[in-house]
């Protein structure tokens, strides 16, 4: 099982923390796990079980469903990011821990991947260094991006910096279109995927090469990546945005045929 | 795509191949971007662009007629020089040089001008106009500004587009263009540890060098081969006093600083013309070691079979483009 994964999105860290000098101070709470930590970790909510800005639980009060809260109409980038996301938003929130503090190892049991569920950061603030281990690997995330972290396995951050470490922490739910941008390893781990395989369809992935050459953006948000595994993720999941349903399959059939005619172009 | 309806379209797009659909002819683009033509040859370049997951799925398929226009919305530099060559004579070297001038766009041996040249060949029916004018909205799109700032553009062509010369003459009559050739040995005995597509008879028609079939496949290799170049060099020398020059591979490297550049109107700063000069102590082909004419090791290397060929059918032509070398005048 992949540890995290970097998501290809990629969002404007500026324009993140202009959002964040619109709450006052006294607007953060303190995070509900208080044995985990030393030093000062709080947060707001942007979106809550009962759509409460200081509500940054969300088992306790399982009863209630989620909203979003009033600091959100404040934060109109935020409301921009969170509009990338094709799938059913649980809560969001902005946590901080400040410089000097730590979060002590831990796991994270309840964020269920398999119960489809799915738990995505995006560093707005950070410095070189805080140190973030996650099954004792050092990870290290830059503003902006967006990233799959599987917290059920031990982790740890320390700030040992000057400046606080403040991410956007989205909590969704797990659909195709979010799987679209998973690596097979993930998305392939509970029986959507066996479904999705019924989708294969090579005429919908041509459909969407003709409509993708009508369209310079799509052209250049393609051309993004070079690596091959990405590129199909990131080409699986514009096309099921866009309503095409094809598999990785089908692009990577498409590639090796590709491949093969232009190796063989001169043959007549 | 049939028709362009939105020159951004094609912006940073470049013809990668021609292909025949149904017995018409069709464009297939690559992007590029803004890429400039680094390798020695086109292929390297659209090789490395293939690479590229992008562009293994996403090409512009268009009938030819796209080019026109292609030109007319977004017309390329006017060619500043061709060169020609008898192949294996040092032309990647020469080009190179020209490279080494940042402002210099190089096309080298560009499958779609070629296949442009030799359509008659896949399609009977096609015209020298069609030809001429196909071969001409290619060129537009192969030297489009891709950085911005370019200045001068030379397109290298194949060996055997030499043969070709009168209708490249009626498409670019102001084009000045040089024939490079060498010593008829060295050049067979290059050929003979790695022979191009012109010496294999079948991957490219013998018709075009004037031989038929049955007779190209009964000869000796070497006999094919020399008539080959034989072909190619009497073209050149029947057609180069119609904006030509000739260039013999001896003169390389400083031919280039010292006259060429001069001939194909260039001008250069300093710095420019220490490009070049730098350019010359790369080789060509093995990019750590300075250029160093290898005739003798060459020469050493020739068969027999090779000498009697070259004697036979290539070193009367080749006397002949020496003798009417040393007659042209100086470039002024």
């Amino acid at each position: 099982m992949i540890s995290r994964f970097k998501l290809p999105f990629n969002f404007d860290p500026e324009a993140l923390r202009s959002d964040l000098d619109r709450i006052s101070p006294d607007e953060w709470v303190t995070h509900f796990n208080q044995d985990y930590f030393e030093g000062e970790w709080t947060g707001v909510a942007l979106r809550s079980r009962g759509g409460s800005t200081r509500q940054l639980a969300s088992q306790s009060v399982a009863q209630l469903t989620f909203a979003d809260t009033p600091l959100l109409e404040r934060c109109p980038y935020v409301r921009k990011t969170l509009s990338t996301f094709q799938c059913t938003l649980q809560s969001v929130r902005f946590l901080k821990l400040a410089a000097g503090s730590q979060i002590k190892e831990h796991r994270d049991y309840d964020l269920g991947f398999k119960e489809g569920q799915l738990r995505l950061h995006i560093p707005v603030t950070t410095n070189p260094d805080v140190q973030f281990f996650l099954d004792a690997h050092r990870v290290e995330l830059r503003p902006g991006e967006c990233w799959y972290l599987d917290l059920s396995l031990p982790h740890w951050v320390e700030n040992r910096g000057a400046d606080d470490r403040i991410h956007l922490v989205i909590d969704c739910e797990l659909n195709e279109w979010l799987r679209g941008f998973l690596p097979p390893e993930l998305a392939g781990d509970s029986e959507v995927n066996e479904s999705d395989k019924n989708f294969s369809s090579p005429e919908e992935l041509q459909r969407f090469r003709q409509a993708v050459l009508k369209d310079l953006n799509l052209q250049r948000r393609l051309r993004e990546t070079d690596d091959r595994e990405s590129f199909i993720r990131l080409l699986v999941g514009l096309g099921r945005q866009l309503g095409y349903r094809f598999s990785a399959a089908d692009a990577e059939d498409a590639m090796r045929a590709e491949q093969q005619a232009w190796i063989e172009r001169w043959i007549d | 795509m049939d028709r362009l309806t939105d020159v951004a379209q094609l912006e940073g797009w470049v013809p990668a191949r021609f292909f025949w659909r149904e017995g018409k002819p069709f464009v297939d683009w690559c992007y590029l971007g803004a890429q400039r033509f680094e390798a020695s040859f086109f292929e390297q370049t659209m090789g490395k662009c293939m690479a590229r997951p992008f562009n293994l799925l996403f090409r512009h398929q268009t009938p030819i007629e796209v080019l026109e226009q292609w030109q007319q919305t977004r017309p390329g530099m006017n060619p500043t020089g061709f060169i020609f060559h008898m192949s294996r004579c040092g032309s990647t070297l020469l080009c190179q040089m020209l490279k080494a001038i940042p402002t210099n766009v190089v096309i080298s041996e560009a499958r779609p001008i070629d296949a442009t040249l030799r359509a008659q060949f896949t399609a009977t029916e096609t015209t020298d106009d069609q030809r001429i004018s196909w071969l001409r909205w290619v060129v537009s799109a192969m030297g489009q500004p891709r950085l911005g700032g370019e200045q001068n553009f030379f397109v290298k062509f194949d060996a055997w587009n030499t043969l070709d010369l009168p209708l490249i003459r009626r498409a670019f009559p102001d084009v000045p263009w040089i024939f490079l050739y060498r010593d008829p040995v060295e050049v067979l005995v290059s050929h003979f540890s790695n022979r191009g597509a012109h010496m294999i008879p079948g991957v490219l028609t013998p018709t075009l060098f004037g031989m038929d079939v049955q007779t190209a496949f009964s000869m000796r290799p070497e006999d094919y081969c020399a008539k080959v170049l034989a072909s190619i060099c009497s073209a050149a020398l029947q057609y180069y006093p119609d904006g030509g020059r000739l260039v013999s591979y001896q003169e390389l490297p400083q031919v280039v600083p010292e006259s060429l550049l001069k001939f194909f109107k260039l001008r250069c700063s300093a710095e420019d013309l220490a490009s070049v000069q730098a350019a010359t102590k790369r080789d060509a082909k093995n990019s750590s070691t300075t250029f160093q004419s290898d005739s003798q090791q060459k020469q050493d290397k020739a068969t027999d079979a090779i000498r009697d060929a070259a004697d036979k059918w290539l070193y009367p032509i080749y006397e002949a483009l020496e003798a009417a070398r040393e007659l042209q005048p100086a470039v002024s």
